[in-house]
This record gives C-alpha cells, sequence and structure tokens, in this order.
C-alpha cells in the first residue's frame, strides 16, 4: 500500500514536487486519494487536511502534496500559512489548482492570486457533476483558452479526470491574464515591487503580501530586507491605506473577482436545478433550522446510540468476546501452549490475569475492536453527509459562552473519533486562545471512539438515570473549564464564519475505505500500547509492585473514590491510553465487582483522566511542552478530584442508583 | 424620515432639531420665540416650531429618549429593516428579513481577519446574496456557497434590499427569486445569468 505522511514543510529531496491547492472543501483529498491511489481521510467539511500530505505519484511517481484547503494566499490561520509556504518553496514545480465548478468565480479569483505568485499550473475543475446537477454548464475549452493553461473537468471522487489530467500536468503554465486593480493600489504594489531583491519569483503577490503587512508577509522574504526596505514599505502601507476607502484584503479579491467575471462570459450558463439539488437545499435547511434543527440532531445521537452502544458494544462484543475469544480461542491457544511450553512463567506471561493474549489482545481485538469500528462507520457516513458544519451552526451560541465560537465543533466531534488527530484539528481555530483551548477540552473531557465504546458498553447495561448523570456532570464539567479559562486565559476569540457545504449522499466506497483506514490506523496506534500496558502490568504484578501501588493508591482510590482496590490498575494503564483503563473497569463491572455508584464514579473519573500517550506527545508537538505539561497537571488531580466530589454529593444526598 | 430615532441632537446651547413635517433641520437659536406667539401660554411653552413651516413639537424629554430606545430596541427584534445608514434603504444584514436579496453596499470590518474571511466568501461591495435565515446563526447564501456567520459578522455588513420579482423566475427556482436581473446597476451575481 502507498503510505500518505503528514508534514508541515516540503521536504527538501522532492524537487519537482507536485502541490494540490484550492480552497476548502473542493475536493483537493479526493483528488490526492486518485491521483496517488492512497487512502487519504476525505470528509464532507472543511478542515480535514490540516497539514501537507505527502504522497507519490501513482505510487511511484514524484511526490505530490495535499495542502489544506486555503481561500486566499494571505494566511490568516496556520494551515493557512502551512498552504502559501508550501507554494512559495523552491522544490515546488507545479500546481494543480482545484477549483470548485459550483463557485467558480471564487476559485478563478483564487486562480488569478497564484497566478501573480508566478508558479505554473493546471486547473481541475472538480465537482463537475455537483454543478450540472445545479443547472451551471461550464465550457471548460473557453476557459482554458482564455485563463491560457489546461482546464480539465473532474469528479475526484468518482476517479472521472484523473488520468486526463495527469496526462496534461507538462502543459502547467503562468496565466498571462492579469488583474487590473485600481490606480492607487496599483502604484503602491509597484513600488515595493521595486524593493524586493531582482530575481524572485512572483513579486506582485509578494507585494501585496508586505501591503497587507502583519503575518501575511512571508517569514523568508521578509527576513532578507534590509531596515531601510521594511521602513519604507510601511510608509507605502500607511499611504496606501489613507488612500482606500475599503480594507486591502476586500479591493484585492473584488477586483480578482472582477478579473474572473470577464474570464467566465461565455464559459458559464445556467439551467434549471436537478430535482436532487433541490431535495437536498431542503434537507440541508432543515438540519439547520432554528426548531426542527434540534430533533435532527437528537435523532442523529439516537441512531448513533443504537448502533454503537448497542450494536457495536452490546451484540457485536457479546459475539467477539463472549463468544468467539472468551469460548474458541482463549481456551483453545491456552489448551496448545500447556502442551508446548513446559515453563509457567511463560505461559502466565501470555494466559495469565495479565497475560499478553488473554488481557492484551483481547481488551483490542474483541472488546474495542467492534466499538471502534461501528463508530468510525458511522462517524464516516455522517462526515460524508455535510452534517458536520451544521452542527458549528447550531452549536455556536453554547460554544461562545466558553470563549469559543461553533466551528470548535469539528475538532470536539472528531475527537469522539480520536483525541489525538482532533488535537490537530485545533489547527483551523483562528486564535492562539481558541486552539488552547479546543486543546484542553480534548484532553480533559471528551472520550475518544474507543474509550466512548467502552463507556457505552458499561452505560448499556445501567440505568438510564447513571447514564444521565455521567453525560450531565461530563458536560456540565467541560462548560464550566471552559467558561472559566476562557476568562482566565489572554487573547482573543474569533468571531464565527464557517461554510457550509451542501448535503451529499455519502459514497459507499468511500466511507468503506475510510472506515478500514480507520481501523488500520487503530490496530496500528493502539494494539502496541495495549500489549504495552499489559507487560507493564504482568511485571509490575511479579515483582509485587502493583500490590504496592493498590497500597499506596489505597487512600486516593478506596478512601477518596470509595472504589475497590482493583480499580487502581486501570487507572495505571490509563495513563497508556484511557480507553484501556475503562476497557479494565468494563471487566470489573461486568463480573459485579462494582455497584451501580461506583460504576458512575469511576466512569467520571476515567472520562476526565489524563489524556492518552499519543494525545500528549500531539500536544507537546503542536502546543508544546510546557502547554502539554500545564495541560497534564492540571487534568491528572482534576479527573480524581471531580471523581471524588461526585462520590461524597451521592453518599451525602444518599442516593443509591 | 431616514430612520433616525432621534430627531433632535443636543450641543451646549442650542438644540439641533429636524422638524417631522418639513424636514428640514434648524437650531433652536434659529426659533424666533419659544412656542406659538399666539398662544397665551407660549412664554413658558417648550415646544419647538419650526422656523420654516411653522409646525410645533414637543422638546424631547427623558421618558421620551428612555421610550424611544426601548421601542427602538424591540423594534429592532421585530421590525426587519431599520435603516441606520446614511443612504435611504441602506440597512444591516441582520436586519434584513429571511429569504430577502440584497446587494452587498459595504463592509465595515471589526478587524482585518473578519473582513479577509468575508472577503474569501465573496462578501464584498457589489456582490448580491440571500439572507436564508436569522437564527440559530446567519445565513448567507452567495453564489452557491451557503456561509453561516454570527450576528457581529451580520451587523459589520451594511446591504441594500433588491425587490424580489416573482414573475421573472420560474416555479421550479423559485427560492432564488432576485429582482437584480432588471435593476441597471445590476450587482455582480451569476445567478442573475440562470433567469436571463
Amino acid at each position: 500500500m502507498e503510505c500518505h505522511v503528514a508534514t508541515d514543510n516540503i521536504e527538501s529531496r522532492d524537487t519537482g514536487a507536485i502541490l494540490l491547492l484550492g480552497g476548502p472543501n473542493v475536493g483537493k483529498s479526493s483528488l490526492f486519494h486518485a491521483l496517488t491511489r492512497s487512502r487519504v481521510t476525505i470528509s464532507n467539511y472543511p478542515g480535514t487536511t490540516v497539514a501537507l500530505t505527502r504522497g507519490s505519484l501513482n505510487g511511484g511517481g514524484p511526490a505530490i502534496y495535499d495542502a489544506p484547503g486555503v481561500y486566499g494566499l494571505l494566511p490568516v490561520t496556520e494551515d493557512e500559512r502551512i498552504a502559501r509556504d508550501a507554494l512559495l518553496a523552491p522544490e515546488t514545480d507545479r500546481v494543480v489548482l482545484v477549483l470548485d465548478a459550483k463557485n467558480l468565480r471564487r476559485g478563478l479569483a483564487f486562480a488569478l492570486e497564484v497566478a501573480e505568485a508566478g508558479h505554473p499550473f493546471i486547473v481541475a475543475l472538480n465537482m463537475e457533476d455537483e454543478a450540472q446537477a445545479l443547472g451551471l454548464h461550464i465550457d471548460h475549452r473557453v476557459l482554458s483558452d482564455r485563463l491560457g493553461v489546461p482546464v480539465i473537468p473532474t469528479v475526484a471522487n468518482k476517479g472521472r479526470g484523473t488520468e486526463e489530467l495527469l496526462g496534461l500536468l507538462e502543459e502547467a503554465a503562468v496565466p498571462e491574464v492579469r488583474v487590473e486593480y485600481p490606480e492607487a493600489l496599483r502604484q503602491a504594489a509597484e513600488a515595493v515591487e521595486a524593493l524586493l531583491p531582482g530575481n524572485l519569483p512572483g513579486k506582485r503577490f509578494l507585494a501585496f503580501s508586505f501591503l497587507a503587512g502583519g503575518d501575511a508577509s512571508p517569514e523568508k522574504i521578509s527576513s532578507g530586507l534590509s531596515a531601510e526596505a521594511h521602513d519604507r514599505i510601511a510608509r507605502i502601507r500607511e499611504e496606501l491605506t489613507a488612500r482606500l476607502d475599503m480594507p486591502l484584503r476586500a479591493l484585492l479579491m473584488r477586483s480578482r473577482l472582477a478579473g474572473a467575471e470577464n474570464l467566465l462570459t461565455e464559459a458559464m450558463r445556467w439551467e434549471r436545478k436537478a430535482r436532487g439539488a433541490l431535495w437536498r437545499d431542503r434537507l440541508g435547511a432543515l438540519a439547520v433550522h432554528p426548531v426542527a434543527g434540534p430533533f435532527v440532531l437528537m435523532g442523529i445521537l439516537y441512531a448513533l446510540y443504537k448502533f454503537v452502544g448497542e450494536f457495536g458494544a452490546g451484540t457485536l462484543v457479546d459475539l467477539l468476546e463472549g463468544r468467539l475469544f472468551g469460548e474458541i480461542i482463549i481456551p483453545a491457544l491456552a489448551r496448545w501452549t500447556e502442551a508446548l511450553l513446559p515453563i509457567p512463567l511463560l505461559r502466565d506471561f501470555l494466559f495469565g490475569p495479565y497475560g499478553v493474549i488473554s488481557m492484551g489482545l483481547t481488551y483490542a481485538l474483541a472488546l474495542i475492536l467492534p466499538i471502534v469500528g461501528t463508530f468510525f462507520l458511522a462517524f464516516s457516513v455522517l462526515e460524508d453527509s455535510g452534517y458536520l458544519p451544521r452542527l458549528t451552526l447550531l452549536a455556536n451560541r453554547f460554544f461562545k459562552t466558553m470563549g469559543l465560537n461553533g466551528k470548535a465543533v469539528l475538532p470536539m466531534v472528531l475527537g469522539l473519533g480520536c483525541d489525538t488527530m482532533a488535537t490537530m484539528t485545533a489547527r483551523i481555530m483562528e486564535t492562539w486562545k481558541e486552539r488552547i483551548l479546543v486543546t484542553l477540552l480534548l484532553a480533559l473531557g471528551v472520550p475518544c471512539s474507543a474509550q466512548l465504546g467502552v463507556l457505552m458498553g458499561m452505560l448499556g447495561g445501567s440505568s438510564s438515570t447513571l447514564v444521565l448523570i455521567w453525560a450531565g456532570v461530563i458536560a456540565s464539567v467541560l462548560f464550566m473549564v471552559g467558561f472559566v479559562a476562557a476568562r482566565l486565559l489572554p487573547g482573543e476569540s474569533s468571531d464565527f464564519l464557517v461554510e457550509v457545504p451542501p448535503i451529499r449522499a455519502p459514497q459507499l466506497s468511500n466511507v468503506l475505505v475510510k472506515t478500514a483506514a480507520r481501523i488500520e490506523w487503530y490496530l496500528r496506534e493502539a494494539v502496541p500500547l495495549f500489549l504495552a500496558g499489559t507487560v507493564l502490568l504482568f511485571i509490575l504484578d511479579r515483582i509485587g509492585a502493583l500490590a504496592g501501588i493498590q497500597v499506596l493508591a489505597a487512600p486516593l482510590v478506596e478512601g477518596f473514590l470509595g472504589l475497590p482496590r482493583e480499580v487502581t490498575e486501570s487507572f495505571v494503564v490509563g495513563f497508556l491510553r484511557r480507553d484501556f483503563g475503562a476497557a479494565g473497569l468494563f471487566t470489573l463491572a461486568k463480573s459485579g465487582a462494582l455497584n451501580p455508584n461506583q460504576v458512575l464514579v469511576s466512569l467520571v473519573t476515567i472520562t476526565l483522566f489524563i489524556p492518552c500517550v499519543a494525545n500528549l506527545l500531539i500536544i507537546v508537538k503542536e502546543r508544546g511542552v510546557r502547554v502539554a505539561l500545564a495541560i497534564s497537571a492540571f487534568v491528572f488531580p482534576f479527573a480524581f478530584l471531580v471523581g471524588g466530589a461526585l462520590r461524597w454529593i451521592l453518599r451525602l444526598a444518599e442516593v443509591t442508583l | 424620515m431616514s430612520g433616525k430615532h432621534l430627531p433632535m441632537e443636543t450641543t451646549a446651547e442650542f438644540a439641533h432639531v429636524q422638524c417631522p413635517l418639513c424636514g428640514y433641520t434648524y437650531s433652536t437659536g434659529e426659533m424666533p420665540e419659544r412656542g406659538c406667539r399666539l398662544c397665551p401660554l407660549h412664554e413658558n411653552c417648550d415646544a419647538f416650531v419650526c422656523p420654516n413651516c411653522g409646525y410645533c413639537q414637543p422638546q424631547t424629554t427623558r421618558t421620551e429618549l428612555f421610550l424611544r430606545r426601548l421601542f427602538g430596541w424591540l423594534g429592532k427584534k421585530i421590525r426587519p429593516a431599520g435603516g441606520d445608514a446614511e443612504a435611504p434603504g441602506v440597512v444591516r444584514l441582520h436586519e434584513l428579513r429571511p429569504m430577502t436579496w440584497a446587494r452587498v453596499e459595504r463592509v465595515d470590518a471589526t478587524s482585518s481577519h473578519a473582513s479577509a474571511r468575508l472577503g474569501g466568501f465573496c462578501i464584498l461591495p457589489g456582490v448580491a446574496l440571500q439572507l436564508r435565515q436569522r437564527h440559530p446563526a446567519y445565513v448567507v447564501r452567495v453564489e452557491e456557497t451557503t456561509v453561516a456567520l454570527e450576528r457581529r459578522l451580520a451587523e459589520s455588513i451594511w446591504v441594500s434590499p433588491l425587490l424580489p420579482i416573482s414573475l421573472t423566475v420560474p416555479a421550479a427556482g423559485a427560492e432564488s427569486s432576485n429582482g437584480s436581473a432588471v435593476r441597471g446597476d445590476a450587482p455582480i451575481d451569476p445567478g442573475q445569468r440562470q433567469r436571463e
């Protein structure tokens, strides 16, 4: 299988690299998938790709990079900066500009901006089928003539047009078309261009970057300029701002849109919308309706619970863990090893109470895999449908009180799949403060699918009151921490502004491939940690340290939380993965070692428990060691504090569930 | 009236009053005398008399100011079009009635980021857009792009509503009724080609 790697920069060995560039949610990842024949996670919402994804053409050709979706080349967020830098990298040879055929005017305005950056490109006119369904017909030949570069209609998720695209890659060119800017702007740009070193390509674009100021100007070029040049640029910028009657970025966009409008004359015509498009419009509107919207959400959550909580965590787990592993595989393997392996220590290592196979592998494959699998499947369907951006709309008000905006729903919901991946998605938030808040909330209380599945399995056997209290406690803890942190953390929050893609019927192949890719990823990521955790427990048990830890933790676990001492081991492995800890609790609960009150307290504690090792490493990578340490230092005691407080409240109120 | 709620602005000595009848704006210093000359009570009268047409109106009181603020606030909640802008007919996006089309007149960027973001979605002066809904967030349709935004941003977008002319639109495309096709200064909207 062709592998792909996430990175923040174009690698220096990749001279002659091809870059896929385009707006968010125009299907770059689909095209990347079609061109490299690899599995990339493709979703129907903006922000799935937050780093560069590297692959190679047809699995062996030149390097090809998939950039995060951007609306323009003057960056505001981190992912936009990554895309811009990838375009300017000297290794980038040709660009495949992916445009949404439905929003061509905006796409062409972007193309005109890329043209100013001086990189040769060809245009993939993607989602052509959707445009046709909307009644929009585009003559790509006329467009190609006017623009002066090849324009190829594609339907990337069905693989249409990709062969042709590859064939025309060599004909990539820098369009001759230039945008006509207002006089003041043109003069200022020319003045800045004169200050830039002679041999730089794409001076017009660079001039605008410097005129936009702030973070927009590329660091590399900016640091190469003399202090005097910087001063002069600042002066030109000031003069220009005084002369313009609207912000620079708006004026640039407006001029380019006018240019795009010119290009489009005769290349585009409208007919009547297809029936399906109208129907999808209505469904999309229903999902964000002020009254009907919440009901749609509840319906979706209920279906999710039925599928993952009851079918996955109930039926499938019983079948796999109870029947297949419990009655067939483990006993058979145990019999064989008994005959073949005369050393009792080794036998115990494999099949003892802390055996690598009887515990580690059974947890990973029989207990969590079916739950994770069903969740990933349901989640993939939801992702492809275009529902998630609509959820951001419904949740905006709620997240506003936590110093975030509705956009934060995307990493949060993704966190229900995997907190590690979701922590990276925090990049789509615009300000530092928002990114920290999202990272914190994910680390604190958003259970990943593995953990959620185990929790659902445990909750499935409990009363609905218990489920409600658990959900209520977690939600209010998240809310309160968010509320307080939003007020304590310095910095700004941004305004809510998000694109809502059309509702689409999920493609079965994409859903299956995506689910498979995620399950594979889970197996690779989680199984080694499960095995490592089991080995750790085994060793601790053998040298008697486990009993020691249990005694040491007794005041906390038994005294404060009121849980049996065996729970300690769940917390120990919980350091590796929260779901491993939760799986331990699940087994304890199933054996009847925990009463309902204890189930609730242990569940709340493990839900809020420290994030898994992988997540912690990503936090270090994305936000730095200090933030990671600070978050851990807060989360760890806080989880026990909330668990303990809950126990005492239940006890004082004399509530028995 | 342009929609300015207060017909009076007070400077240090004189009040500037706009006559509700003829529209003439005058300073109280311009008034020949307080009240109406023929009235026996004019000595202590608080009323303003327009020097242009002679129309008489009572002086603005604190109670009136409060009531106006209250109704102004309520009115914003109920009435779709307010019109605080200098040009007549120009309103902020959040005052628009859902499903109406409007042309963007200008964008008061709260920050350069916000304006860049809006610009990225083609929400720029001269562009036609349709407000689809107001709750739980504002949803706007620009070309084939649907964008959701919060009130603070909606308030920063000034638009002039376009009259819906349903005759020109075939039944199937009725939801995109836009009268812009018949206007001389038609905004940039490829949607209009659909109807031509």
